[in-house]
């Protein structure tokens, strides 16, 4: 029996790392990736917003106005443009991201309370300088507001000091938790590297299930055929072996290297690892005994990349997120990972508070590996499944005899669709391609 | 059968293309990355963001007070369109653990005497913690939280300014002079939802149209129908096999365009211009599809180097962090996918009507993509033997 083991071993070493593609997909990619997504925001945080004012009122309240919007850490202004016309050519030669219009009659209005309106225009980074200005404004106008209060009182009588103290019934003071600079980096990266390792670990196993049925159907099948419990265990032992110390790049490396803050330990950390990495290389496993080629499981991931990324919630709030479509990501590992990683790493959460996360991961794991486990078993027992002789297949059998690929004119264009709608993992992770080293299935493959 | 392994296409140009069309029928994979895939993957990012504004926020409210102007203050935040008071902590420490666990978005502590002191005029502060994890949530519910108070506090100003003994016309005025509401120029509404979907869809659009593409080419190798289609010659082949999917593609381009328009996202300047942008980027896209094919030969590999080349493309679009604050690396990375020059033309189109000579150095760029054809046609050789 432990020879059976090991020969099984053995081969699917052989299987993983010597495919060109597999390695440079869950290397390569892992590494590349690791310096590509995080790079157009390496500056962390935008530079102040270059704003234009179109003063329409051109009073000593708006010119305050004006001053006060220029204070705002977020905001320059940099230009007083006559019209919308000279504003929007400002934007085009690039000078300035947005402006704000002060409407006529904007003092007159203050002084008869009555509401006042700021227009605000943009291009790109509209949502950028929208948020901006509105702080701004909401910022510059208090303190405006203040201003003649404070002016006031001490017209009325007020001690200037108690009058600057006490000008408002209440203060309020706001502070981010967490990612206290509010940097892109600390946002994206920890969230969107557990993605990473998600989507490249479902291509590699993608691809290993997808090459192993190519050569399956071709005859060109060499291994013995191995009971499909024993190579759910040992392919998901090797994968999730590898991909312990690509966690461990990611987290201890490429965080040291970002300057994220880590606030879990190790221990809190492996209880999340562990289940995500198995619930993940079951899931690939399982999608790898359906793919009939080798080039499908790519394709499917990385289209899948995008609607898992804004269905995760550190971007879009996943109460707005419509019912089925959360229910569905909810099968993705990385779903309940990003949040159990964030929540542990970035936001100091406790291990106690994030358990059902970690419970989730496990019923994955569970599901997806009876499935993959399922589709293995029944793959090796299909008619096209037999090309050795079979000997006895715990034994370790004697020297395979290895078919060269057949031809591809025997097999028909591949007719079945990928089984798997938008939830699969998205992670486009395919590093460099692979040299062509490995045997070539682009022509067996179908 | 008709099966596509017609050995050598004669005629030109218009036997390839529906050589090429023809072998849609057997390939339901291809198929699908023409039709329903994509549109069905759109329709499902559409969906994700379908509310369009952020609402109902869950935040918390650590009331040490407990009076009437502590309750006023809950009720306020609580009745906020971005806001909603979901847990009332007993402790600060409580709330923290609730942020910790992404339950609240924010949370505000109201202290002390709280009432007493607002009465007593001493001005006592309202702290708000807000997650600055998530910031995009983070943001909006700091604003909302900032404007509410505030409002409050001239509410409760202006009621002082009346027991003062000021007319009732002037007490807002005397309270909080400037309450600046913002109009969007551009925008309908603040709809989040409008900056990231004409920009996700586009991205999404980029990456099926590189893998239908790649597919095609790679097919003819799989086939073993290699040799046959070049035999009208390499530039021939490649053109004829590439312009259905580059009409195809471009139809759809319009077709996600017009529906940005209906669905309430107008464009304000040339529907005209994006569109010709789309057909370029459809061209850019085959070309490029064609170099990553011949550079490895082999489909799996090519399909590695698209996805390192297509997934991350959405952060570099410059909308979710400006391009002008990207490294110059990036700028460059950038300014090689054919997408990113789109979306700066669609953008420009939709924010503003800007006029061609603002944007004719991304259509230049969209243009340049064509120097790659040359690469692409004379790496594509006839193997030596037809497998």
């Amino acid at each position: 029996m432990k020879s059976g083991w090991i020969a099984l071993l053995r081969t699917e070493a052989r299987d993983i790392f010597t495919d060109k593609v597999i390695m440079l997909t869950v290397f390569g990619g892992v590494v590349l990736y690791s310096f590509l997504y995080p790079l157009p925001y390496s500056r962390q945080v935008p530079r102040n917003q270059r704003v234009a004012v179109i003063d329409l009122d051109d009073s000593s309240l708006s010119r305050s106005l004006v001053r006060w919007i220029d204070a705002t850490p977020e905001i320059d202004v940099v230009a007083a443009a006559g019209s919308i016309a000279e504003a929007e050519a400002l934007i085009e030669r690039r000078q300035i991201a947005g402006f704000v219009v002060i409407r006529e009659n904007f003092r007159r209005d203050i002084l008869l309370g009555r509401p006042v309106t700021l227009a605000v225009a943009g291009d790109a980074a509209f949502f950028l300088v929208y948020g901006a200005v509105a702080e701004a404004a909401a910022t510059a106008g208090a303190t405006l507001g203040a201003t003649i209060k404070v002016g006031r009182m001490v017209a009325g009588g007020a001690d200037i000091k108690a009058a600057a103290d006490r000008w408002t019934s209440f203060g309020s003071n706001v502070r981010p938790v967490f990612n206290t600079i509010l940097g892109y980096v600390f946002y994206v990266v920890p969230a969107v590297f557990v993605l990473i390792l998600q989507q490249t670990l479902l291509i590699g196993t993608g691809v290993l299930g997808g090459t192993r049925n190519a050569l399956r159907r071709a005859g060109a099948d060499d291994r013995p055929p191995f009971p499909a419990w024993k190579t759910l265990v040992v392919r998901t032992g090797i994968f999730v072996s590898i991909y312990i110390v690509l966690v461990l790049y990611y987290f201890g490396f490429c965080f040291q290297f970002y300057q994220v803050p880590r606030h879990a330990s190790v221990g809190d950390l492996a209880w999340v690892v562990l289940p995500f990495l198995l619930a993940v290389t079951t899931l690939g496993i399982a999608l790898g005994a359906l793919m009939p080629r080798r080039d499908l499981a790519t394709q499917i991931v990385l289209l899948s990349s995008l609607p898992l990324v804004f269905t995760s919630g550190f971007v879009w709030p996943t109460h707005l997120v419509p019912g089925p479509l959360l229910f569905l990501a909810g099968f993705i590992p990385s779903t309940p990972a990003i949040q159990a990683f964030l929540r542990l790493n970035q936001m100091g959460a406790g291990l106690d508070q994030i358990m059902p996360l970690v419970t989730q991961l496990w019923a994955q794991t569970l599901g997806y590996g009876l499935l993959a486990w399922w589709l293995l078993h029944r793959a090796s027992e299909g008619p096209e499944a037999v090309a050795v002789p079979a000997a006895g297949t715990e034994e370790e059998s004697d020297e395979p005899v290895i078919e060269p690929p057949a031809p591809a004119e025997e097999t028909r264009p591949d007719d079945e669709p990928p089984p798997r709608g938008p939830s699969d993992g998205d992670e486009p992770e395919d590093p460099p391609p692979a040299d062509p080293d490995g045997p070539d299935f682009s022509s067996a493959a179908s | 059968m008709d099966q596509p392994r017609v050995s050598g296409p004669s005629g030109g140009l218009f036997s390839l293309i529906v050589r090429e069309v023809r072998s849609w029928r057997h390939d339901a994979w291809q198929l699908a990355l023409i039709s329903w895939l994509p549109l069905a993957l759109f329709a499902a990012l559409w969906w994700i963001f379908s509310a369009g504004i952020v609402t109902d926020v869950g935040i918390g409210i650590v009331d040490l007070d407990d009076s009437t102007l502590s309750r006023t203050l809950i009720r306020r935040l609580d009745a906020a369109p971005v806001l909603e008071v979901t847990l009332r902590p007993l402790s600060a420490a409580e709330g923290r653990r609730a942020m910790s666990n992404a339950e609240i978005a924010a949370l505000v502590v109201i202290p002390y005497d709280f009432q007493a002191r607002v009465t007593r005029g001493l001005s006592p502060d309202v702290t708000t913690f807000y997650n600055g994890q998530f910031i995009l949530i983070g943001k909006a519910v700091k604003t909302a939280v900032v404007q509410t108070l505030s409002t409050l506090a001239g509410t409760i100003d202006g009621g002082k300014a009346l027991a003062g003994g000021a007319a009732l016309p002037q007490a807002p005025g005397l309270a909080a002079p400037v309450v600046p509401q913002l109009t969007p120029l551009s925008n309908v509404s603040m709809d989040y939802a409008l900056f990231l979907v004409p920009a996700v869809i586009p991205a999404l659009w980029q990456v099926v149209m590189i893998l239908g593409m790649l597919n095609a080419v790679g097919r003819e190798r799989r086939m073993g129908t290699w040799n046959g289609w070049l035999e009208p010659g390499a530039f021939t082949a490649f053109t004829g096999k590439m312009i259905p999917y580059i009409v195809v593609y471009w139809v759809m381009g319009i077709v996600f365009l017009l529906a940005f328009d209906l669905l309430g996202w107008p464009i304000r300047g040339s529907f005209g211009l994006i569109i010709l942008a789309q057909g370029m980027t459809a061209v850019a896209t085959a070309v490029m599809a064609g170099f990553l094919y011949v550079v490895v030969d082999d489909l799996p590999r090519s399909l590695s180097l698209a996805a390192a080349y297509t997934a991350p493309s959405f952060a570099f679009l410059g909308v979710t962090f400006p391009a002008t604050d990207m490294p110059t690396l990036a700028l460059f990375w950038r300014s090689l996918i054919p997408i990113c020059h789109t979306v700066d033309i669609q953008i420009s189109q939709m924010s503003r009507a800007a006029p061609l000579r603002a944007i004719l150095p991304e259509f230049g760029a969209l243009a340049l993509f064509l120097v790659v054809l040359p690469l692409v046609v004379v790496r594509l050789k006839p193997l030596p033997e037809d497998r």
